[in-house]
């Protein structure tokens, strides 16, 4: 349920063009998408916007020279894992403890051979996929495939802290299945774990920007980065109708159902964090219980209370 | 007359560049054999081994202008990046080269030019060698 990239980005620094070029014709029909950056300073900007897998490092540059990059590099939440191999003309042994120390991967010493060049490149993109995809593993849920509670307290952060940024809309859904206890204890845990499944399948239906995690149980979180409180609600509705709608094998006459709270961040008063959101929503989610379950409620807009 | 150079950069950009005095036809200076690239059966590397013969007059006038003017660590940079590149190129000689005349200047201190000349004549030689061969069949 939760995507992979497929074509792996390689950033090259460095201020010699012979050298960019040199990348290119060696890294040609190779599996990955060759960026170039002439500075250091161009080659941080690219580093943040691009986020690559890789980035070949020259060392001696002017102005910031590779060390001095690397160092930004690592002080920078969204560029510290990217991996780091320097291709330098130094071959000073201290130069190279110094840069692996640092938390470089790899050191080439420029001339480089091509065979070589490539092998390097693939290992240390064969390991950085292996890297992500075990942070990947460390963020899913085990039963359904989704997003699990830790994924969904950071990317809750990050997205409120986008939104504000950019003054865009944000709606936040929690999700509970209806006596589910009742569920597990009446067609035995088996059963429950396949209601959690089908629900998370028709969760994960829905429009790929949505951000779909389990919460925790029979709970689920549902992020729509820039949607609003009508359209998220709408959504929420078709969601609610479609889990009451599913057919059970086994057991025909079967209805599941699920409640949901909903709001937004103008929905919010005081301080626009995630905590305020969750609160906000699991409020929602319970005035839906507590109207009778298998509906949906919507918090209010703050300029529309009376 | 002055001569010009006209490049093309790796964005498609092309460069006018203007030749001074430092500049001779390699018939003048040319004293060995045009030397051929290591990779003329790589096709891969025809095209960037084209450009960068058509820029060694650029680099060789580079070079002996920041030589004559003493700018020591713009002279450096180009030798530096020379070095790194000329086996790449396949011009392992350019690199052998290169790499003996930056360490003469880095080394140097006061009279590093007096130190560095004939490390840098060696080089530049090397250039107009490399230079003479670019009508060879197959590199040009």
């Amino acid at each position: 349920m939760v995507q992979n990239k497929i074509i792996p980005k390689v950033l090259a620094i460095d201020d010699s063009e012979l050298i960019h070029r040199l990348l290119e014709a060696r890294l040609q029909g190779e599996d990955l998408e060759l960026h170039s950056a002439t500075s250091s300073e161009e080659g941080l900007q690219k580093a943040r916007a691009l986020k690559p897998e890789l980035i070949l490092l020259d060392i001696s540059m002017e102005g910031m020279n590779g060390f001095e990059l690397l160092d930004k590099l690592k002080e920078d939440t969204g560029t510290q894992n990217i991996a780091v191999i320097f291709i330098s003309g130094t071959d000073e042994p201290m130069d190279k403890v110094r840069g692996l120390d640092m938390g470089a991967i790899d050191f080439i010493t420029k001339p480089f051979d091509a065979f070589e060049l490539k092998a390097r490149v693939r290992s240390a993109l064969r390991n950085q996929y292996l890297m992500r995809m075990l942070e990947q593993r460390a963020q899913l849920d085990g039963l359904t495939g989704l997003w699990n509670r830790t994924y969904f307290d950071n990317r809750l952060t990050q997205e409120v802290s986008e939104a504000k940024r950019h003054q865009r809309a944000l709606t936040l859904v929690l999700c509970d299945i209806d006596r589910f206890k009742r569920l597990n204890d009446q067609f035995g845990h088996p059963f429950g774990d396949r209601v959690l499944k089908h629900v998370s399948q028709i969760f994960s239906g829905g429009r790929t920007s949505d951000i779909v995690c389990r919460y925790g149980g029979e709970e689920f979180g549902l992020i729509f980065p820039s949607t609003n409180i009508e359209r998220g609600c709408e959504v929420a509705e078709r969601l609610r109708v479609a889990i009451e709608a599913a057919k059970w094998s086994g057991n025909p006459d079967l209805v599941v159902t699920a409640s949901f709270g909903v709001c937004d961040m103008e929905c919010l008063e005081g301080d626009l964090t995630p905590e305020a959101m969750l609160k906000l929503a699991d409020k929602m989610l319970y005035k839906a219980k507590q109207s009778g379950r298998n509906c949906v409620k919507c918090a209010k807009k703050k300029k529309d209370e009376i | 007359m002055k001569q010009e150079l006209v490049l093309q950069t790796r964005n498609g950009r092309r460069e006018r560049l203007e030749l001074g005095m430092n500049f001779k036809e390699p018939e003048d200076q040319n004293k060995g054999k045009p030397i051929l690239s290591d990779f003329l059966d790589d096709e891969s590397m025809v095209k960037i081994i084209q450009d960068f013969l058509n820029e060694i007059p650029h680099r060789i006038e580079t070079i002996e202008s920041h030589f004559d003017s003493g700018n020591k660590e713009q002279l450096c940079r180009i030798v530096h990046q020379l070095k790194g590149a000329g086996s790449g190129y396949g011009f392992k000689i350019i690199t052998t080269n290169a790499q003996a005349l930056e360490k003469k200047i880095r080394l140097a201190e006061d009279a590093w030019q007096k130190t560095a000349s004939k490390a840098r004549e060696n080089l530049v030689a090397i250039l107009y060698r490399v230079y003479a061969g670019r009508n060879i069949s197959g590199q040009a």
